[in-house]
């Protein structure tokens, strides 16, 4: 399954709380709690984009299982390349 | 249901086999055991095959399954630890067992979401504990079963790769959510805290604590994007206006208190997962054997040691952790 490029506008969606999704995969939960707060305590593009390459990267490398196949089903859903 | 609490003798005769083992028990049961392929930590509570039991005398044994490709025992400093994650193998899983309050349960606590490859990775394990009796007598201690070492300070972790065709994943069961009640933040990191801000104003948090009647045998939550992330209470002092807690807190995460539980067994029973048969390993919080009295009963077809704290990525408190290994469709 694709993942949309760590350049996609859909990271920073999530990243700004512009999108909600209900994630399966623990990891993904857990990664985002962390990055939303380094995204409050600095919104710049620079971070944004730092932190929607963390999240690109954890789903590239978990692309084949079962929930984070399901959770990349809702972001290409709406919308990632 | 399958066997997971053997006597000694038994777990001897399985290390001699040449198996690879991920063992909990007391200190003086694991000392007896011979070198071999295992790894252990020290704790006498466990959710057994026959329900909750503090026993000195029996190991809770989890085998290495035979679809292990392979796997290495490695021990980890304060230093070292940065690399537990990015150690892992690619398709394949790390257990991991750190000694409660020590530094290197500190500094895992404090900094693991700062270490390389955070997360990508399954990490699942435990902090060991000791029998409740020996608190501030006995230290927690892990084992590495290959050279017979016996640490208080470091970590031990069995790398785990999987052959090819199947796939780790990693899960947590807590029934506590967040309540409706104050939003409380912290000014910065730590397992202590002596103010926090009460839906923004700060005030000291022991005496909130005291001043509100609050039942500390509910844990703080955090909402990690819809999972529910606990910090127990260790103790309260409104004299040295210090409270401190099994996990740290993190300055920015909103927390509020938990919502009550009425019966432990039952939630917690209404939310096993459906791929439950799939579960290789699971522990559980020694809070929630205690808080919800578990000796006598069983927790459907769970069963665990019950720790002094539990990994899923990252530290967790009163929580069930657990790690399922499922065919690759």
């Amino acid at each position: 399954m694709n993942v949309p490029l760590s350049t996609d506008k859909i990271w920073g969606d999530i990243l700004q709380h512009k999108i909600k999704f209900d994630f399966d995969f623990l990891a993904l939960n857990i990664m985002l709690g962390r990055l939303f707060l380094e995204v409050e305590r600095d919104p710049s593009p620079a971070t944004l984009q730092k932190c929607a390459s963390q999240m690109h990267d954890l789903l590239a490398k978990n692309a084949h299982l079962p929930s984070a196949k399901r959770d990349l089903q809702k972001i290409l859903g709406v919308g990632g390349a | 249901m399958r066997q997971v609490l053997y006597t000694i003798a038994e777990v001897k005769s399985k290390i001699e086999q040449g198996r690879g083992l991920l063992l909990a028990g007391d200190e003086a049961s694991l000392r007896q055991l011979p070198a071999g392929n295992w790894i252990g930590g020290t704790i006498p509570y466990f959710v057994g095959e026959a329900g909750g039991l503090s026993t000195r005398e029996k190991i809770y044994v989890t085998e290495v399954p035979d679809y292990v490709q392979s796997f290495e025992v490695k021990v980890y400093n304060t230093e070292s630890i940065a690399n537990v994650y990015e150690d892992i193998p690619e398709n394949g899983f790390g257990f991991i067992i750190l000694p409660a309050s020590s530094e290197i349960h500190k500094a895992f606590a404090l900094n693991a979401p700062t270490y390389p490859g955070f997360a990508t990775r399954p990490l699942i394990g435990w902090i060991s504990g000791v029998h409740l009796t020996d608190l501030g007598k006995v230290t927690p201690k892990v084992f590495d079963g290959e050279h017979l070492q016996v640490m208080q300070d470091q970590s031990v972790v069995m790398q785990v790769k999987l052959k090819s065709g199947k796939i780790a994943d990693l899960g947590i069961l807590n029934i506590f959510e967040q309540s409706a009640g104050d939003t409380i933040t912290f000014p910065g990191d730590g397992f202590s805290a002596t103010d926090a801000y009460i839906n923004g104003k700060k005030q000291d948090f022991a005496d909130y604590i005291s001043a509100n009647n609050i039942s500390t045998k509910l844990p703080l939550v955090a909402d990690y994007y819809g999972v529910s992330v606990n910090i127990s209470f260790q103790s309260v002092d409104t004299e040295k206006h210090e409270v401190v807690f099994y996990a740290p807190v993190f300055s920015g995460i909103r927390y509020r208190l938990a919502k009550p539980v009425d019966d432990y067994v039952k939630e917690f029973v209404g939310r096993i997962p459906e791929n439950g048969s799939d579960i290789v390993f699971s522990c559980n919080c020694i809070l929630n054997y205690l808080y919800s009295e578990l000796e006598g009963k069983k927790t459907g077809e769970i069963t665990g040691p019950m720790t002094f704290g539990e990994i899923a990525y990252q530290l967790m408190n009163q929580t069930m952790v657990y790690l399922t290994v499922s065919e690759l469709i």
